[in-house]
């Protein structure tokens, strides 16, 4: 089992500038990156261009974040699904009848518009800790209850992953068959997983339910924070900057300047 | 045998294939892993987790055992057959109806052993069979192991647990941060305080208790030992005359 595609969004503890940053403005820096990857959604009016302006962008920017890697790992776990979107793409335009260079284009184009968009929120992911997460929600008033709850998904997704290796395990060492190149008995094997891993989420639940309760969860109703999220200096300038970029590039769109490009 | 995080259950998953490594082969009756499944291995070499939890996936205790048996291929009577031998061996018969999840920690111990000897493999791979046994739990795996080991197959078991493996007295494979630092007979291996050390494990208390005769006392007997009869026959032979004797 690869879990290769959302290794894009796991986070990793690191000290770098980007993962310094206050959440709030890493959050807007992805709007912005999702925003201008929705926004450019017409062939010849920029589409392939501004995608792969965004893709590059984020490797860059998660190279000063060391984290890089596991975007790349991410755009190889996606391979088979770009590969779809390409595919049928293709199959559109040559169903439309236009010509085969156009077909191509229109198929890069799209494949890297689709990158974009997976792509968008790793910087936040990769760099946010579920526990900034979790601060950041506070900050944008969402009730503490559902905060966590949030914030637990987000912990527990790792936790899920390895249940589902653990219980994968457990079957082949009994015998079924999970390996090897048969899909429709490797698909077999698949759904017999699902059962086990539902009961174990949930007494996974219950146990959790149980810690939050000897852990107080709940006492009292005005709930302090023992590390609040705070805008330093660099935060408020990145935050300028992004909006000011973004202000630029939704004026440039108004304009049309990029029609014509590919 | 060796500390935490010696590499003990990794090197136990290399056994069934669950891992394969990634330099060097492992061979199973000269089979290399790396071209086989590991559904096709467990036939032969039966692994027990260390968790019992992350090994159960079926509602009832008697359909946890049932499963390794018909992915085996056995007939639904001979399956039937077998489970009840192996739950009543265990004793866990009673609890066969029972949910996994719920039962006691040591009867979930007891189970995850009983599901893998249900299809009597030729290898026995047990990590950490004694965590969270009590008094009776433990000597009633002491037995069973013992039983196999009768039977002709072999069993491999991690623990840290000294006592356990000094009634046994196994050949014992001693690892310490990922590699192997001594191998040979417990007698001689758990009786070496400097070699355990190293891979931070108690000294049993049997030789513990020579050692410091030896060392207070000065009477010098042989201190590798690890049953209790020996070492009542060690202290009437050697130690009590001469102490009698007025040796200090």
């Amino acid at each position: 089992m690869s879990f290769s595609i959302v290794a894009g969004l796991r986070y990793r503890s690191l000290d770098t500038a980007i993962h310094r940053l206050d959440p709030r403005v890493k959050l807007l820096i992805s709007a912005s990156f999702l925003i201008n990857a929705l926004l450019f959604n017409e062939y010849f009016c920029g589409m392939g261009t501004v995608a792969s302006i965004i893709v590059a962008s984020q490797l860059s920017l998660l190279s000063i974040a060391k984290s890089h890697r596991s975007l790349l790992t991410t755009m190889r776990g996606a391979i088979p699904l770009i590969a779809i979107v390409y595919v049928l793409n293709s199959l559109g335009g040559w169903a439309e009848g236009i010509p085969l260079e156009e077909q191509l284009y229109r198929a890069t184009a799209s494949s890297a518009r689709f990158l974009a968009f997976i792509t968008s929120f790793s910087l936040f992911f990769l760099t946010t800790s579920p526990d900034e997460f979790g601060l950041l929600l506070f900050k944008l008033r969402v009730p503490y209850t559902y905060a966590f709850v949030f914030v637990a998904a987000v912990r527990l997704a790792p936790i899920l992953a390895e249940e589902v290796q653990d219980i994968v395990d457990a079957q082949r060492s009994r015998g079924r068959e999970l390996e090897g190149r048969n899909p429709i008995r490797i698909l077999r094997g698949v759904v017999s997983i699902f059962t086990p891993l539902l009961i174990n989420s949930l007494r996974r639940a219950y146990e959790m339910a149980e810690a939050l309760e000897v852990k107080c969860f709940g006492a009292s109703q005005k709930r302090t924070s023992y590390r609040e999220l705070r805008m330093r200096r660099t935060d408020y300038a990145v935050m300028l900057v992004t909006i000011a970029f973004e202000v630029l590039v939704l004026y440039l769109r108004a304009l049309g300047v990029l029609n014509g490009l590919p | 045998m060796g500390e935490n995080g010696a590499g003990k259950t990794t090197l136990l998953k290399h056994l069934n294939g669950l891992l394969k490594p990634s330099r060097g082969s492992v061979k199973v009756d000269s089979v290399d892993t790396r071209e086989t499944t590991t559904a096709t291995l467990a036939r032969k070499v039966g692994l027990v987790f260390q968790n019992p939890d992350s090994m159960f996936f079926c509602t009832s205790v008697m359909e946890e055992v049932m499963y390794g048996l018909t992915m085996f291929g056995y007939s639904e009577e001979e399956a039937r057959e077998r489970c009840r031998e192996v739950l009543e061996r265990l004793d866990l018969w009673s609890l066969r109806d029972k949910s996994p999840f719920i039962l006691s920690g040591g009867e979930k111990k007891r189970l995850t052993i009983a599901v893998v000897m249900a299809w009597s493999p030729k290898y026995l791979v047990i990590d950490e069979p004694t965590s969270g046994q009590d008094r009776e739990g433990k000597q009633r795996l002491l037995q069973t192991i013992e039983t196999i080991m009768g039977e002709g197959r072999s069993i491999i078991l991690s623990t840290h647990d000294v006592e356990f493996v000094a009634d046994l007295e196994p050949r014992v494979v001693l690892m310490s941060q990922g590699r192997v630092v001594a191998e040979g007979e417990a007698r001689e291996i758990l009786t070496d305080r400097a070699l355990l050390e190293k891979a931070s494990l108690l000294v049993p208390q049997i030789p513990s208790l020579f050692l410091e005769l030896n060392r207070r006392c000065g009477v010098e007997v042989e201190h590798r030992l690890l049953r209790v009869e020996d070492a009542v026959c060690a202290l009437r032979r050697e130690v009590l005359p001469r102490l009698r004797g007025g040796v200090r």
